[in-house]
């Protein structure tokens, strides 16, 4: 480690190899804490090189208990997290509406870090257990149309950084790799990301890939479409900015689309949402970003024709069919 | 409207940045970011950089629809067809009270640009060509400009305060001390493409000489475009392309669902103390390498005939335009050589004086497009563009620059420029046909003035 630590504090990066090979070593216990914590330091102190990222996405997604869903060509919608916005569940709810509308979905998902409620723990909480099997992952797929995996349960490696990132309390390069990291590695993908530097290195990885993707980030700061104001999309083949304009909706005020401040709270607006009893404002961002992720996963539609499959499967309870089927699964 | 505009400012040394450090640094912080450089150090009044970032306010023509939006969100959408873009947009400009901080600069204005399809908004013409991928016209206030005065090494931040806002200097300065930027790499997909092949063209080219042949026209532009996909980091190519191509209108402006970037050397209308200028550039050889062989090249290019009646024609169409509104017109410097990366260039001067609380973009509306873009007589030479070119130009002839609100302005013509939209490269360049042309030769003048673009794209992949 010694040589990692120094040849990081001269402001050299690694290449992709050196960076697998150095996170396989943490994960498999060869450094210590101390160690640990220098390493994650020297990259808060500098921008993080495109070959490193995918360095460590590739270490962890081989250290990950892979799951073939391939079958299914489903599509993951996944933020980031860590915008500290503190909204409801949106992309939660999108893969369900998203399910809804037909289109397979495998979701990752977490705790939440940043935020009161991520979408391991709003799912938790209104009674979905966490499969592990591949077995029953694609009793889910047969069944819901969506399954969704908890990501400690998949990544060991995570296991050994756990504790170093909680006594640090500050964003680590983990955090950019979070919707990277799919143990079922899905071809098609919606992510929102915290802040534009991390929209551009996705972009950028992801164009090296065979993957169809979108990557959103809302100006105001939010890591999802959140019709506050304009939002960025990076896709294989463009960027643009839309206004909530764009998906036919009026701007809506962030006080709106807050989320609970406790973990009940949390999961009482998701089961209201997923209802179709949410306001319009909650309504209408669930299904922006529903919506992109249909656009994502069949570019051929217009987004008239996602937003219309989005509205239909909120508003016709097909969303919640999926939600239920998912839940009584377990 | 009116908008009271709290502007403060710090200075500090530039000597340990560079501009395209600080954009980097600032890029991805405030979405939406422009850079302006210029390459000439050489004299004071040229030697600024600019970056802009955080746009308050905006100015927007599309076909139909006109937005303006304000400090304080307030939106205006007009009817295109029912405004005179250019008063509305000195308003626009006038709606924001600033005090001068006469720091011997423009230190506040509005940047954009208006695209050479945006033309009839100005002038009695309808053109054919209508489909436009990017805005007729686009202008911003931003809330930080920071400002590079690279003669004495100053660096400004500029900041514009709306209502009791708090200012957030403190946090840009962290910004900018921040060591640590990323860089990414660059790289093409498949070959180059042209909207024309190199026969289609040539008949064009025919058809510009048959219309001077006929006494249709002295001289009409054609311009072929040219389309690259890219992966990657588009940055690197304006990297490349300001350290191949040198000139004094560097620009990288990113507006979110593309970017303008491009090398120009060619202003289309500078404006400082009630003052026009234009500096008609006209006349191209292309440059060999060795010093002597250039010289040589340069003299003859003075004595060749064809090469001497564009450029005269040229400095008339600029004494048209300039004594539309201005007084006094007079050619300050005539046929000088100056020599670019790639090319030997003639160039004169123009100027007139202009009444006080004169329209600035009256003027330029006025100026544009360029002689060296269109051809003479201007109005004929643009009906027969559009008649024979393919595709609408969008903002290849336009102008893009800077206005300020003390009523200065620069502009520089859109050319040696690129347009990055949907993961594509787009650039194009024209050539003077006149009746004694040779199509070939015309052929080739276009490769010549993209030949440090083409270069830019491929040392862009290396860095």
């Amino acid at each position: 480690m010694k040589e990692i630590l120094e040849h990081l504090y001269q402001y050299k990066s690694f290449s992709k190899d050196e960076a697998k090979v150095i996170l396989t070593d943490i994960a498999s216990g060869k450094y210590n804490h101390y160690q640990i914590a220098s390493f994650l330091t020297a990259f808060i102190m500098r921008s993080i090189s495109l070959e490193e990222l995918k360095g460590f996405r590739e270490a962890l997604l081989e250290l990950s208990a892979g799951i073939d869903l391939s079958p299914y060509e489903a599509i993951d919608l996944c933020g980031s997290g860590g915008d500290g916005k503190n909204t409801f569940n949106i992309s939660t709810l999108a893969s369900f509406v998203t399910a809804g509308a037909g289109i397979p979905v495998a979701k990752h998902g977490n705790y939440g870090v940043s935020s009161v409620s991520g979408s391991s723990n709003v799912l938790e909480h209104l009674g979905v257990k966490f499969q592990t099997e591949e077995k029953k992952l694609k009793q889910q797929m047969d069944e819901a149309n969506i399954c969704f995996m908890h990501a400690p349960f998949f990544h060991p490696a995570l296991k050994e950084v756990a504790p170093v990132r909680k006594q640090l309390g500050v964003k680590t390069f983990f955090n950019m790799l979070g919707p990277l990291v799919n143990p079922a590695n899905p071809k098609k993908q919606l992510t929102g990301v915290f802040n534009l530097e991390l929209g551009r290195i996705y972009n950028y990885l992801f164009q090296d890939t065979d993957t169809d993707y979108s990557i959103v980030y809302a100006l105001d700061g939010f890591d999802e479409i959140s019709l506050t104001g304009n939002s960025k999309i990076f896709s294989r083949d463009k960027e643009i900015v839309v206004s909530p304009d764009y998906f036919g909706f009026e701007k809506v005020n962030y006080e709106d689309i807050h989320g609970g401040s406790t973990k009940e709270q949390s999961a009482e607006i998701f089961d209201k949402i997923i209802k179709g009893k949410g306001n319009q404002s909650q309504n209408n961002v669930v299904i922006a970003n529903a919506a992109i992720a249909i656009k994502t996963y069949n570019n051929k539609l217009d987004i008239g024709n996602c937003l219309e499959m989005a509205k239909d499967s909120l508003y016709g309870l097909k969303a919640l069919n999926s939600f239920n089927t998912l839940k009584n699964l377990s | 409207m009116e908008y009271n505009i709290k502007t403060n400012y710090e200075k500090t040394l530039s000597d340990t940045y560079t501009p395209v450090e600080l954009y980097l640094k600032i890029r991805d912080k405030f979405p939406e970011s422009f850079l302006l450089e210029s390459s000439d150090h050489k004299s004071k009044e040229n030697s600024y950089s600019y970056l802009c970032f955080n746009p308050i306010a905006s100015f927007l023509v599309e076909n139909n629809k006109t937005k303006i939006t304000y400090p304080d969100s307030k939106e205006q959408v007009l009817n295109t067809n029912e405004i005179d873009v250019s008063d509305k947009l000195y308003n626009f400009c006038n709606s924001f009270k600033t005090k001068d901080l006469n720091l011997g600069f423009v230190a506040n204005g509005i940047f954009g640009y208006v695209s050479y399809d945006a033309i009839p908004l100005f002038e009695n013409i309808k053109f054919k060509q209508t489909n436009t991928d990017i805005p007729l016209v686009q202008y911003h206030v931003f809330k930080y400009i920071i400002a590079i005065n690279h003669f004495n090494n100053e660096l400004y931040i500029i900041e514009n305060l709306f209502n009791d806002e708090d200012s957030e200097l403190d946090f840009i300065k962290d910004i900018i001390a921040n060591r640590s930027f990323p860089t990414f790499k660059f790289r093409t997909e498949g070959e180059e493409t042209s909207n024309l092949s190199d026969t289609k063209f040539l008949s064009i080219i025919k058809k510009g000489i048959e219309h001077c042949n006929l006494g249709n026209l002295i001289q009409v532009v054609m311009s072929r475009s040219f389309k690259r996909r890219f992966k990657g980091d588009e940055f690197n190519v304006y990297r490349a392309l300001r350290s191949i191509n040198p000139s004094s209108y560097l620009f990288f402006y990113d507006y979110g669902n593309f970017k303008l970037f491009g090398s120009s050397p060619e202003a289309q209308l500078k404006i400082a103390e009630n003052e026009a200028v234009i500096n008609p550039i006209a006349g191209t050889f292309k440059r060999t390498g060795d010093i002597e062989k250039d010289k040589q090249l340069a003299e003859k290019l003075l004595k060749d005939p064809k090469e001497i009646a564009e450029h005269i024609m040229l400095v008339d169409l600029a004494r048209n335009d300039l004594s539309k509104s201005g007084k006094n017109v007079v050619v300050d410097k005539f046929k000088q050589v100056e020599y670019y990366s790639h090319v030997i260039h003639l160039v004169s001067k123009v100027k007139a004086n202009l009444k006080k609380g004169y329209n600035p973009i009256k003027i330029l509306a006025e100026t544009y497009p360029a002689g060296t873009l269109s051809g003479a007589p201007k109005y004929k030479a643009m009906e027969i563009i559009d008649e024979n070119e393919p595709d609408n130009r969008g903002i290849y002839g336009g102008a893009i620059g800077f206005i300020g609100f003390n009523g200065e302005l620069n502009h520089a013509i859109f050319i040696r420029s690129f347009i990055s939209k949907n993961n594509e490269l787009k650039y194009q360049a024209g050539c003077g046909i006149v009746s004694k042309s040779i199509p070939e030769n015309e052929l080739n003048e276009v490769n010549n003035k993209l030949s440090a673009l083409r270069k830019a794209v491929e040392l862009a992949k290396t860095i």
